[in-house]
């Protein structure tokens, strides 16, 4: 078998995995394999799919994706309702915190075009109290990630309940998931370049998409971009130069940010771009309170 | 094998599964209705025609559109992007001039059709007399609306162009061709108050001294004009024409009136300066110099972009009262306020809110502003209002993008068509259903006024009607409103339903911020109404024509508000349209008088609203043949029995006794 096989069947040439046969038997595998999940890296945004999209942020019930954490906030909720009809006055960290209706965990980061969700997974363990959400086009490369943090929460438990992935089109229905100001880092990681002039349109930095994201990111908000298109790379700092709302990340806060070191090799994409050598172009961008003048 | 082999194997089968390019699907004309803010002037656009008639004194204005151009000879490969079937010659000779790969080419060419008008209006053409007059547009008109101040209108259209038309005077009394006089104290009084004022319906407060001043004007003009055969107006110029990337689909003017916004099929709105001169604007416009320099008002110029929704065709534009805000509204549900730059011609970059609750394509929208003595003191002094295709019409808080009220307009089909009225007898299956429902219920239920209750009628959705496809908006199927209008002094909401002929009044609550019903108002002459527009003194009118997809008819109705004070409206085209003003207006044409007392397809307008339908159960069949749905089903059942060898181990461990599950 290949070296890759092998790495994927879990190793089960070592024979610890319990009672099997000499081959090594699907069953063992807990982890989602990659080969069965593997789609063309294209996928027009503009197709007038049918996507399961809420009317309002408000009606989203986001337990579908985080179940163990708004079970737990729904418990405080109900403990700090209980306490406050207790009618304490000095009323504990709880009811203090509580009492001003503590507010429903919500995503803040998002990865857009999660891909195989390699940053996803990373970026769960850096931050594991910060509910973040994979959003991808592609039905069976979202079908992968699901599985893996489905198989990832069973393995450590306690740990991954804080990512999930959703399937949708990122560049029209971002505002139908997130209020304004929601989301504190939004991640774009080698996005389709689009080479021809008339497809430039489609790429998911332009102007106007910038304006909302802009409107989703709080103020003080990092997006990040890289890409190993040089172009492309261009273009994105063009854009993100151009828009009022955006102002470029110095590097020694980039230096010193977990989330930016990330981006080059933690996804699928950026191991094949190291593999090759290529360079890569990262462009991180703070959201202003106010918009410069133009 | 590969497809381009395939292709070439069956060619036959190739070119039947060959999807139509979103550029070429033509969709059915659209029926618009605009009327000039302070003065008597109705714009009626029907397909590529645009026709602007007095109604008070039932002339014609016209609009100076360009005669055509000697034929330019085009390259082999751009016969392609010819327009297949356009009767005016000045379609074909300005698609020529448009379908020159060269941009330098072919401004010089427009801009030279523009400026070889010597007179007004009805010139015959280069080639062979059509015998129609050429139209201002070589599309279908998408888009109709006059500026605040009434003296310019917006067109824009199919043919990927916007463009301005400006009034050589103010009053629009007859003036030479040459040099545009003007009656500089009436137009300047007039100007200065409009702009001051600013809001379409406080305009109504000073629409009444202009319009007094108007006919004092016009009266004079008159006496002064004699006969009135013939085009005694000015024609209109077209004073600025803007290039779009795609067809225009909806537009309007900033709230100062300065600048044109016009927004495409891919969901861009564009901005497009109003010169600043009007007059000089309109001189060199109409400067009848055939060899002149392209004088630059009228050169096809590139809109600047303010903002995108993007690949959503965008069904509404409306500035806010406040004017810093601007309302969008799209076919994804969505209702979107924006903040204006500072400039208009550069980028809006901060949003304000999405107004999010429509289950369906949004396709109007209307701001309605609180006129004083109309209700207490307290709350917003402006609302938005929209219309969708999920039925409702719902009235909302722009700043903060909260819903305070929504009005079911139709009900959803919740049976399938009963044995209804003889109206749809022909109609084909699907369409024929759903109009014979609407219809059948419109006169049993009265509407009701519900805080979003409308959300959860999912229970409607049963009965489909025989032959309707799955519908993929969340709302179940219902006819979708069409049009709305805000009368001028915010009271009242005119609400037109598609398949319906009766079109809905509400009553706009300013105290208790929702929508009654008012009254169901029907003219007998118009059938399926398509666009309502509130004229400056109140009146309602309304376009309608049966609706084909090759429709070229027009009727148009009015009515006014009874004189009890009740707010009911009455029927009174009569007596306010003239008849030979309603004969330039209007377009009856026999065949499809006909053919809708037979039923049309009804649902004509909003088809290109709505999603395409696909298929699920299929899609559903091939999933279960993908690659990775053995692998997930493998998955679940790993999970499942890993979850029952837990619960047993931990029932085991923590009960000490074992329990085996299967």
């Amino acid at each position: 078998m290949s070296p890759k096989r092998q790495r994927e069947e879990g190793g089960a040439a070592e024979g610890d995995k319990g009672e099997k046969g000499p081959k090594p038997q699907k069953e063992e595998v807990a982890h989602p394999r990659k080969r069965f999940y593997r789609a063309r890296a294209h996928s027009n945004p503009l197709n007038d799919a049918s996507f399961d999209v809420p009317t309002r942020p408000e009606d989203y019930d986001w337990s579908d994706h985080f179940p163990e954490v708004m079970a737990e906030w729904r418990e405080r909720q109900a403990a700090a309702a209980g306490a406050g009809a207790g009618a304490d006055a000095p009323g504990g960290a709880e009811g203090a915190a509580a009492a001003g209706a503590e507010e429903a965990p919500a995503v803040r980061f998002v990865d857009i075009g999660c891909g195989f969700g390699g940053l996803l997974m990373k970026l769960a363990t850096h931050y594991p109290d910060t509910l973040m959400l994979g959003m991808e086009i592609r039905d069976k490369v979202t079908a992968y990630v699901r599985e893996r943090i489905a198989a990832l929460r069973r393995e450590s438990p306690g740990s991954y309940r804080n990512a999930s992935v959703l399937r949708t089109n990122a560049m029209k229905y971002l505002p139908n998931f997130f209020k304004k100001g929601q989301l504190t880092k939004m991640f774009f990681l080698f996005p389709d370049p689009h080479f021809k002039a008339a497809n430039h349109r489609r790429r998911i930095i332009n102007t106007q998409l910038l304006t909302e994201y802009g409107h989703l990111l709080a103020p003080g908000g990092w997006l990040y971009t890289i890409s190993d298109v040089p172009e492309l790379g261009e273009w994105m700092k063009s854009k993100l130069d151009a828009h009022p709302l955006f102002e470029r990340v110095s590097e020694e806060e980039l230096a010193a940010d977990v989330a930016a070191g990330l981006l080059a090799l933690s996804s699928e994409e950026g191991q094949k771009v190291a593999r090759n050598g290529g360079a890569t172009y990262r462009n991180v961008y703070r959201r202003l309170a106010q918009p410069r003048p133009q | 094998m590969g497809r381009r082999r395939w292709n070439k194997k069956h060619p036959q089968k190739a070119e039947e599964q060959r999807q139509p390019r979103p550029e070429d699907v033509v969709d059915p004309p659209a029926r618009l209705l605009a009327l000039q803010p302070n003065s008597t002037v109705v714009a009626v656009a029907i397909g590529p025609r645009v026709t602007l008639v007095d109604y008070k004194t039932g002339e014609v204005v016209p609009l100076a559109i360009p005669a055509a151009p000697p034929v330019v000879a085009t390259h082999k490969h751009n016969a392609r992007t010819q327009p297949k079937k356009q009767a005016a010659p000045a379609a074909a000779a300005a698609a020529a001039a448009a379908a020159d790969k060269d941009g330098a080419a072919a401004e010089p060419a427009e801009a030279e059709a523009a400026e070889a008008q010597a007179q007004p209006a009805e010139e015959p053409s280069a080639q062979a007399a059509p015998p129609a007059a050429p139209s201002a547009h070589n599309g279908n008109v998408r888009l109709l609306a006059f500026s605040p101040d009434g003296r310019c209108l917006l067109t824009g259209g199919d043919d990927k162009t916007a463009r301005l038309w400006a009034a050589p005077s103010f009053s629009g009394t007859a003036t030479t061709a040459a040099t545009g006089t003007t009656t500089s104290s009436g137009a300047s009084t007039a100007t200065a108050a409009a702009t001051a004022t600013a809001t379409a319906p406080a305009a109504a407060a000073a629409a009444g001294s202009i319009s007094s001043s108007l006919t004092g004007s016009s009266t004079q003009a008159s006496s002064g004009r004699g006969s009135s055969t013939g085009s005694t107006r000015s024609p209109w110029p077209c004073v600025a024409a803007w290039r779009c990337p795609k067809k225009t689909s909806a537009g309007g003017f900033s709230h100062a009136g300065t600048h044109a916004l016009f927004a495409d099929k891919f969901g861009d709105v564009l901005v497009g300066p109003v010169p600043a001169d009007l007059d000089a604007a309109v001189a060199a416009a109409t400067a009848a110099t055939a060899g002149a320099e392209a004088a630059p008002a009228a050169v096809a110029a590139a809109p600047s972009t303010l903002l995108g929704h993007f690949c959503s065709i965008v069904t509404g534009v409306a500035a806010a009262p406040c004017g810093r805000l601007l309302a969008t509204s799209d076919k994804d549900y969505k209702v979107r306020v924006s903040v204006l730059p500072p400039q208009l011609h550069q980028v809006s970059v901060e949003i304000q809110a999405y107004c999010l609750g429509h289950q369906d394509f949004v396709s109007c929208i209307a701001f309605a502003v609180r006129q004083p003595g109309s209700g207490s003191g307290s709350g917003p002094d402006a609302l938005l209002v929209s219309g969708s295709g999920d039925g409702t019409v719902r009235l909302w808080g722009y700043v903060s993008g909260a819903q305070l009220a929504s009005y079911v307009a139709s009900q959803p089909i919740s049976q399938p068509a009963a044995a209804a009225g003889g109206a749809d007898g022909g109609a084909d299956g699907a369409d024929g259903a759903e109009g014979e429902g609407a219809e059948g219920e419109e006169g049993g239920e009265g509407a009701d006024e519900e805080e979003g209750g409308d959300d959860g009628a999912g229970g409607g959705d049963g009965g489909e009607g025989e032959g309707e496809p799955t519908r993929r908006s969340k709302a179940p199927p219902c006819a979708p409103v069409l049009s709305l209008a805000v009368s001028p002094d915010s009271t009242t909401v005119a609400v037109v339903v598609e398949g319906e002929d009766e079109v809905q009044l509400l009553r706009l609550d300013w105290a208790a911020r929702g929508l009654a019903p008012l009254q169901r108002l029907q003219w007998p002459d118009v059938r399926y109404p398509c666009q309502v527009a509130f004229g400056p003194t109140g009146q309602l009118w309304v376009a309608g024509g049966a609706p084909l997809p090759s429709a070229r008819s027009v009727h148009i109705g009015v009515a006014q508000p009874a004189a009890d004070g009740s707010g009911s409206y009455c029927v009174c085209t009569d007596a306010v349209l003239a008849p030979a003003a309603r004969a330039a207006l209007e377009a009856r044409v026999p065949e499809e008088e006909a053919q809708m007392a037979e039923g049309g397809a009804l649902f004509a307008y909003s088809k290109r609203y709505r999603k395409p339908e696909y298929d699920e159960d299929a899609a559903n069949e091939r999933k279960r043949h993908r690659a990775d749905h053995k692998e997930t089903l493998r998955l679940a059942a790993l999970r499942q029995r890993q979850d029952a060898a837990a619960a047993g181990a931990g029932a085991g461990a923590d009960t000490g006794a074992a329990k085996q599950q299967a």
